[in-house]
């Protein structure tokens, strides 16, 4: 069933790139932090031509692309923004709350007005940025304990650490730069 | 001793994979040729100088797999050997050359002794093989080693990908079996990345505990009753440990932080860029680029282009202060939380071990002052690692850690931003081909020709998930390397997987490339099939 072939190593090893596309029709999202998602798409040229004769026969054209925002709570499925893409785009970052679940659309506004998902993403999380509400009976603690404790622990620093700046000067310095 | 607290110092030791046999010299393989000069070797001679003179102290050393296997490399071990010749046979010459210079000399002698001391240890005390050095460590029970992800990946972003989560924590924790001869019960998440997703596959990879940074477990659920000053439990009941942003910012800070005295080491006055172009050629980089040596005769001296010559003693007494200084803002830290928590805290610091001897040159020094003077000057804590803080203290609060990385910003921003995030729909296109493939290919699909392409898939994507080179996207320096290395890892796993989807697998690239890039010998792709 599988044929061991002896092409040339070199030949091959000179192949060796990173592929522009795979084929796909699909829009991933992912966390950032608690206040940006990035999504990042590839769309089938063959899904958009379709959509396009489609809108033709319904004598509508392509009128912007966008991303629209899907945000929970309030409730499933609220829209909370339509975001305008540009033509070249392939991914985006944007903002949204800490704390809410999200996922997206991308799609086209047609000339009539209407919206046309194209692709929809997985759902993500941002993470919440601050003190939880759920107190554990076992562990009680307060709101006044939690922030002298929260203080100690250096939490108004949060984000804020040396660490990346001393790595950052680190990899500098293996860089051996005078 | 009845201490109020503990301190729980945690040194994760990591280099991404770097191996060019295909090169006679290669300039990236000196991060990990500098790595043991500067930090490794001084390391294991400091603990190996306080286990020797009976002082009580206690350490957690995360070896990365990568760094392991570069380890126990024998090609990166015979070239590690002709650096130090090299090194060796250039201070010689310096010695000869400063000889009317006795400030310079001095320090020449210095380095002349410390490489041949280094050669010593490496060749004839450890046979070449650091593993051993960590292992004997092990065996003396003031050392806990524990390992991380497989390549160094950062997991929180590879949320809808657990199979490749997965297959991070268990190659990682095979690799480290395979090194010591034990799964380790520590477990260091790349760049401090966790994802509460995560947390169940880190019990079923079989870890007992782990580490977040302190907004992992100031923003957990429920309320942490403790802060970051006791470990938590996750649901499926993983300890995780908060680190302590006091302790972090008085060691890795180059403004507040000790490493930016002026009596210490100054990093860039070398001699490789400082002496004569011809002088200096053949211990250079092959191509004839200037590099440093690791010979540096300067002290940091102060914001002032004019360095004056290094004093080792006075550096030595600096990091004598430093370890005291860190040592009292700690009995008063503990001091305090006992009082307000009512039982012993947990302090636990964290560090890059490569920034004590390569960036803080006396770093190791400083390591070796602090742990005698816990041990003699002080009654208020005890050093401590983890493992045996969750046995002497096994009643812990049990919540769910909030998304959280050490990075800037606490999150994900180094790994993911514009100069990095076109990396991530190959890493996860190849997690989803790797997925699918695991399970087409079933463990008993008997074809080797099959088995062993999927295997080198999977080191493909591996050596491409390493969070190193979207860092390093990030900070601008080595830039070109980490885009060939990703280039290559991509472009190679696209390769193989074309080959075994036309069922034409080509055996001579198969065979190059397992001997390229070799890491996880015995890696089975099945890992992948979750």
């Amino acid at each position: 069933m599988f044929q061991a072939t002896q092409s040339s190593i070199h030949s091959l090893a000179e192949r060796v790139t990173v592929p522009q596309g795979y084929g796909d029709h699909k829009i991933v999202l992912q966390v950032r932090d608690p206040w940006m998602l990035h999504a990042y798409w590839e769309l089938s040229a063959e899904v958009i031509r379709r959509k396009e004769e489609e809108l033709k026969e319904r004598e509508a054209t392509v009128g912007k692309w966008i991303i629209r925002v899907y945000e929970e709570p309030p409730a499933a499925g609220r829209i909370k923004e339509d975001i305008e893409l540009n033509q070249i785009a392939d991914n985006w970052y944007f903002q949204v709350e800490h704390d809410h679940t999200y996922y997206v659309d991308i799609g086209i506004i047609s000339s009539d007005g209407s919206f046309h998902s194209l692709a929809r993403s997985n759902k993500v999380k941002t993470p919440r940025f601050g003190m939880s509400s759920v107190i554990d009976e076992q562990w009680k603690c307060l709101g006044e304990e939690y922030w002298e404790l929260f203080a100690l622990s250096g939490g108004f620093g949060i984000g804020g650490s040396s660490f990346m700046e001393t790595r950052e000067n680190f990899l500098q310095r293996m860089g051996h730069t005078p | 001793m009845n201490s109020k607290g503990y301190l729980a110092i945690v040194l994760h030791a990591h280099l991404p994979y770097v191996r060019h046999p295909e090169h006679e010299d290669f300039l990236e393989e000196d991060w990990l040729y500098e790595a043991i000069t500067e930090t490794y070797l001084p390391l294991i001679d400091v603990f190996n100088g306080l286990l020797r003179d009976n002082v009580p102290f206690r350490i957690t050393l995360s070896l990365s797999p990568t760094l392991i296997s570069m380890l126990q490399d024998t090609l990166l071990q015979d070239r590690y050997v002709r650096c130090l010749d090299r090194l060796i046979e250039l201070t010689d010459r310096e010695k000869h050359r400063t000889q009317s210079q006795p400030e310079f000399h001095q320090l020449a002698v210095f380095y002349h002794d410390r490489f041949s001391h280094n050669k010593e240890v490496f060749v004839n005390q450890y046979k070449k093989n650091l593993i051993t050095a960590f292992a004997q460590l092990q065996k003396s029970g003031a050392v806990e080693l524990i390992t991380c992800g497989a390549t160094h990946g950062y997991l929180p972003l590879l949320e809808s990908y657990p199979s490749s989560v997965k297959a991070q924590l268990q190659v990682g924790m095979d690799c480290f079996e395979k090194a010591f001869g034990f799964r380790p019960k520590g477990f260091w998440l790349p760049e401090c990345g966790f994802h509460p997703a995560h947390e169940k596959l880190l019990h079923e990879a079989g870890i007992e505990y782990t580490f977040v940074d302190s907004h992992g477990i100031l923003f957990a659920s429920p309320r942490p009753r403790y802060g970051i000053f006791a470990p938590c439990y996750t649901p499926s009941s993983v300890a995780v440990f908060g680190r302590d942003p006091e302790t972090s910012r008085s060691v890795w800070s180059s403004k507040e932080g000790y490493p930016g005295d002026p009596a210490y080491r100054e990093f860039y006055r070398d001699i490789g860029f400082d002496l004569d172009y011809d002088y200096m050629r053949p211990y250079i980089n092959g191509d004839g680029a200037r590099t440093a040596t690791g010979v540096k005769y300067y002290r940091i001296t102060g914001e002032t282009a004019q360095k004056e010559p290094y004093q080792r003693q006075w550096a030595l007494s600096r990091a004598a202060e430093h370890a005291g200084n860190f040592m009292f803002n700690r009995e008063k830290q503990i001091e305090h939380l006992y009082k307000k928590m009512g039982r012993p805290p947990i302090i636990v610091a964290p560090y890059d071990a490569e920034l004590l001897g390569h960036w803080w040159f006396e770093g190791p020094e400083w390591l070796n002052f602090l742990f005698r003077k816990i041990a003699y000057d002080q009654t208020v804590f005890e050093t401590i690692t983890p493992g045996e803080y969750l046995q002497k203290f096994k009643k812990n609060q049990t919540l769910m850690p909030s998304l959280s990385s050490w990075g800037w910003k606490g999150y994900s921003e180094v790994w993911l931003n514009g100069s990095n995030d076109w990396v991530y729909r190959h890493l996860h296109k190849m997690s989803e081909r790797m997925n699918s493939l695991a399970r087409l290919y079933g463990d008993a699909h008997s074809d080797i020709l099959v088995r062993r392409t999927l295997n080198q898939m999977a080191r493909e994507l591996l050596l491409a998930q390493s969070s190193d080179w979207a860092f390093i996207l990030k900070t601008g320096t080595f830039v070109e390397y980490a885009r060939r290395r990703l280039r290559e890892h991509i472009g190679r796993f696209q390769n193989l997987y074309e080959q075994v989807q036309s069922r034409c697998i080509d055996e001579s690239y198969l065979s190059h490339l397992e001997s390229i890039d070799n890491i996880f010998s015995d890696i089975n792709y099945q890992v992948y099939a979750a």
